[in-house]
């Protein structure tokens, strides 16, 4: 069996893209999870456990995955709520506006 | 959506089925991650056929772990679009709000030009009423001069007067002379013109003859003014005649024309509001 040096480095990758998105602050434990797996599969990776490393890198993979979508829906939502914030305080003022002005 | 009727026993395989039936029943989830969902679902599949196969303990934890995985991917994925969604929908409802303030902040600019306008033809109205209303007084106040000079009334402390000399009565009687009756004419036009005034008729004679005759002498010529002012048609409420007799001479008595002068009738012409000072 090969090493699974490609999944090893996917998985990283996709760690990476997911902390630059946020992850340490919107999923910080989805993060570190899928950190500890991939050290897991570069151990096992050392050990010439290539099939132990290859499970693992799998799942840090999907683990960053999950990390990822997290923080994504999570920015979204924080999105949501600061534009509807400032209609509400946009119809406030209209609503005065009117009042003065009637 | 359901995958496989077989029960199992494997706890990690339950758990994973359990969660994918969860969210796997969610409309939302399905409409707004069909993929995600779908590569789920795969994992589900390998899953319950490693379990047929007779998989170790160990792998089918891993797959369970996986499908676990891969199912809360699509439900993060779902509430992700759900969230992309609401900001689209704000943006626009923001949009919206933008285009009434707007809107409203013109029709107040319209508001505001339109009462500035009608306030400024309102003032122009006013002014030229102002106008009107001056130059009626000022007519007004020119008639009653130019009546005044008709009348040849002078202008005293107590008003403008009109003298009647003694040559406009019989010697020694009350009788206005036709030359009196001129005047007479005049004032009864001049009051005619001007109904808010009134007039006072005063009778004065000269120091000749006793002080009793003379009060009954200026008495009785102012009494014959008022009665001829009355025959032409001036309500009699509008004349005060009064006889003064000898008491207030403009001029000497030492004096046959000094005399004559003293000799008179005064009209004094009341204000506008019908008064007059007394003497």
């Amino acid at each position: 069996m090969e090493p699974p040096h490609e999944e090893i480095s996917r998985s990283a990758y996709t760690i990476k893209a997911a902390e630059e998105d946020g992850a340490r602050e919107l999923a910080p434990l989805e993060l570190r999870q899928a950190k500890k797996t991939l050290e897991k599969a570069r151990l096992a990776l050392k050990n010439e456990d290539y099939e132990e490393a290859l499970n693992y890198a799998k799942t840090a993979e999907l683990e960053a995955q999950l990390a990822q979508a997290i923080t994504e829906s999570a920015s979204n939502n924080v999105a949501a709520q600061a534009i509807k914030d400032s209609i509400r305080s946009l119809k406030r003022e209209l609503d005065r506006y009117q009042i003065k002005t009637q | 959506m359901i995958v496989g009727c077989a029960t199992t026993i494997n706890p990690d395989v339950q758990q994973a089925q359990n969660l994918f039936d969860k969210i796997s029943s969610d409309p939302v989830v399905a409409s707004k991650a069909a993929v995600a969902l779908a590569e789920a679902e795969d994992s589900l599949v390998q899953l319950k056929q490693l379990e047929d196969n007779g998989a170790s303990r160990k792998t089918l934890q891993r797959q369970s772990y996986a499908t676990e995985l891969k199912t809360k991917i699509a439900r993060e994925k779902a509430n992700s679009a759900i969230a992309k969604e609401q900001i689209a929908q704000a943006e626009n409802e923001r949009k919206q709000v933008l285009i009434e303030a707007r809107t409203l902040e013109a029709d107040v600019r319209t508001k505001q030009a339109i009462e500035a306008r009608i306030k400024a033809e309102k003032a122009l109205i006013e002014a030229e009423e102002a106008r009107k209303i001056a130059e009626e007084e000022r007519k007004k106040a020119e008639d009653l001069a130019r009546q005044l000079a008709e009348l040849q009334a002078r202008p005293t402390e107590r008003g403008m007067v009109l003298t009647m000399g003694d040559v406009l009565f019989d010697y020694n009687k009350a009788d206005v002379k036709l030359a009196g009756m001129r005047i007479v004419d005049k004032l009864v036009a001049f009051l005619e013109k001007n109904p808010e005034r009134n007039i006072q008729v005063e009778g004065h004679t000269d120091s000749t003859g006793s002080d009793q005759y003379n009060l009954n002498l200026s008495e009785r010529r102012a009494d014959a003014v008022k009665r001829a002012l009355i025959y032409k048609g001036i309500a009699a409420n509008r004349i005060n005649a009064i006889g003064y007799g000898e008491e207030f001479p403009i001029a000497s008595n030492a004096t046959a024309s000094g005399q004559q002068q003293n000799r008179r009738v005064e009209i004094v012409i009341s204000d506008e509001k019908g008064s007059i000072a007394e003497r």
